[in-house]
């Protein structure tokens, strides 16, 4: 009986001595690991931290917007902007890992036909929210017409503020409301494709162009180009009525258009050589026509038919 | 009242007048003057501009230029076919000519209207002329009318060969006619001499019909030989009907000279 009892306080002791060890080695384990939470991992930590408040205030503006630059001489253009959200990883100093650092990115899009794959893009090149000041500064970038910077206010799903174009010297108010849905691309209502017709006005005593004109012209997506888009078109010179066939129809060789500013610079090839530098506001197109060998030879304004 | 009236009337007619449509089409036809230069002689010509739009964004201008004789509407003239006028587009200069004719014009085509010079293989410019397509080109003042060669002439002929007697009053009759038998039309011209014995007016009179008759309307030069004796007259025609030259004889050359002045 005695050795039985004998046996159970051993088997008990045992007990009780791996429950203390167990115990003494969750201690141990706990007060190791609080020891060696590092300065690295909590500055890590905190910048993880900050992203994820950093990415909930960027998710406010973020998405699709349409948009219309109204211009302090000229039409108005239609355009679109989508800023999204996008992790970029960030190196930390102190051997810290990269931490993924949201950004606003996107592009600002420029449509000039009704094909919606007719537009120049400008990449969003900087992009800041200030969630207290509730203000959205931009800065969009293209290879040929360089930086254009927006100052914009955002109240509710709209962003409304200026616009500045330093290379072009172009600059105005600019309203971005978001799309509550996904759907089409903005389309610019007054596309640059289309004909164009109105009058010509001799301005040289050596021209005696005949005084009805159509100009046509058509764009066309062209990804060898800068601009990603190709104008062509076509200058119609009518000496009979509109609409007859007493016409001259001189091909614009070389068309330039910057659609910024919506100038258009056209060259007529064959015989002839004229060149029209013009504004095109989408509904009219108002310049001049020079000749090679005789300047400015006459004033020219056609509307949209 | 009436006078407001009267206003508002022709205010209104002026309005209607507004909006009847201009023709501005380089096709049709342009009534033109011609000038002859350094003279007061003018005459009357018709162009008629055809356009083709032969694509490639090209239009072809065509021309047919008629030329009268005598007034617009008279019957002699001549005709001149021209299958491609090239026309500058930025100075409106257009070129009516070709090898085959031996009249061109170079002028300026404006809506409406066509002047310019126009010349001759035969003499080079001849003048300047001016054509419009709706109404008529005054004639200028003091000019005179380039005269049909069609008419009755009538004056003296001056023997000149000690062995010819020909009667010293003669009167000649010339008719032209268009001859469109073989495609297109050339003059025709036909006509007779009558060698008066006896005063004008009488019935002693030679008449022999001209045979072979050749005018040149540019430099004015007519010969025509007569079926009978083996006359021939050669000379110039003026513009205003004076025939001056010289009378021929087979056999006996040179014989006379002729002096005949036409008769309206």
């Amino acid at each position: 009986m005695g050795k039985k009892t004998w046996t159970g306080r051993g088997t008990l002791l045992v007990f009780y001595s791996g429950l203390s060890i167990l115990a003494l080695l969750l201690f141990l384990a706990a007060g190791c690991g609080k020891s060696n939470l590092s300065d690295r991992d909590i500055k890590r930590s905190q910048l993880t931290n900050s992203a994820d408040i950093k990415r909930k205030e960027l998710q406010q503006v973020a998405g699709v917007y349409d948009g219309v630059l109204k211009q302090d001489v000229g039409a108005d253009r239609t355009v679109t902007l989508q800023l999204e959200v996008k992790d970029i990883p960030t190196p930390v100093e102190g051997g810290v890992d990269p931490v993924m650092t949201p950004i606003l990115t996107g592009y600002l899009k420029f449509v000039l036909g009704s094909d919606p794959n007719e537009y120049i893009g400008f990449g969003v090149q900087k992009a800041e929210f200030d969630p207290k000041l509730n203000k959205v500064d931009l800065v969009v970038n293209h290879n040929d017409f360089k930086d254009m910077i927006f100052s914009l206010a955002r109240r509710d799903s709209t962003l409304s503020g200026r616009w500045t174009a330093p290379s072009v010297g172009s600059s105005g108010d600019a309203v971005f409301t978001k799309k509550t849905a996904p759907g089409t691309p903005a389309t610019s209502v007054n596309t640059l494709s289309g004909r164009y017709q109105g009058a010509v006005k001799n301005t040289s005593p050596s021209s005696s162009l005949p005084e009805r004109a159509v100009i046509t012209l058509v764009t066309s997506k062209d990804p060898n180009l800068p601009s990603g888009v190709k104008v062509s078109g076509n200058l119609r010179l009518y000496v009979g009525e509109f609409g007859s066939l007493e016409f001259y129809e001189l091909p614009f060789t070389e068309v330039n258009y910057n659609f910024l500013t919506q100038k258009l610079v056209a060259k007529t090839g064959g015989d002839y050589r004229l060149t029209l530098k013009a504004e095109v506001n989408g509904v009219s197109v108002t310049g001049i026509l020079f000749a090679d060998g005789v300047g400015e030879v006459a004033d020219i304004e056609v509307k949209k038919l | 009242m009436k006078f407001i009236f009267a206003a508002l009337v022709l205010l209104s007619s002026l309005v209607n007048a507004q909006d009847v449509p201009k023709d501005v089409s380089l096709a049709g036809t342009y009534r033109a003057i011609l000038q002859h230069e350094g003279s007061p002689f003018y005459q009357h010509a018709n162009i008629l501009l055809r356009t083709v739009n032969v694509g490639g964004g090209s239009l072809k201008i065509s021309a047919n230029v008629k030329i009268f004789f005598g007034d617009a509407n008279s019957n002699e003239f001549l005709t001149y076919e021209f299958d491609d006028c090239p026309m500058n587009l930025l100075t409106r200069q257009i070129s009516i000519k070709n090898e085959k004719n031996n009249v061109s014009l170079i002028g300026f085509l404006k809506t409406g209207s066509l002047s310019g010079d126009w010349f001759s293989t035969v003499v080079g410019k001849v003048g300047k002329f001016v054509a419009v397509k709706e109404g008529e080109v005054p004639a200028p003042k003091d000019g005179i009318l380039v005269r049909t060669l069609t008419g009755a002439y009538r004056g003296s002929l001056k023997n000149t060969n000690a062995e010819s007697n020909l009667p010293e009053r003669a009167t000649m009759s010339l008719v032209s006619t268009q001859d469109t038998v073989n495609g297109e039309p050339i003059i025709k011209i036909s006509g007779n001499v009558r060698l008066y014995l006896g005063d004008f007016g009488s019935l002693e009179f030679v008449e022999t019909k001209l045979t072979d008759i050749q005018f040149n309307f540019y430099n004015r030069y007519l010969t025509a030989r007569t079926v009978d004796y083996g006359l021939t007259f050669k000379g110039k025609m003026s513009h205003d009907g004076i025939f001056t030259g010289v009378v021929f004889a087979d056999g006996l050359g040179e014989v006379a000279n002729a002096d005949l002045k036409r008769l309206n």
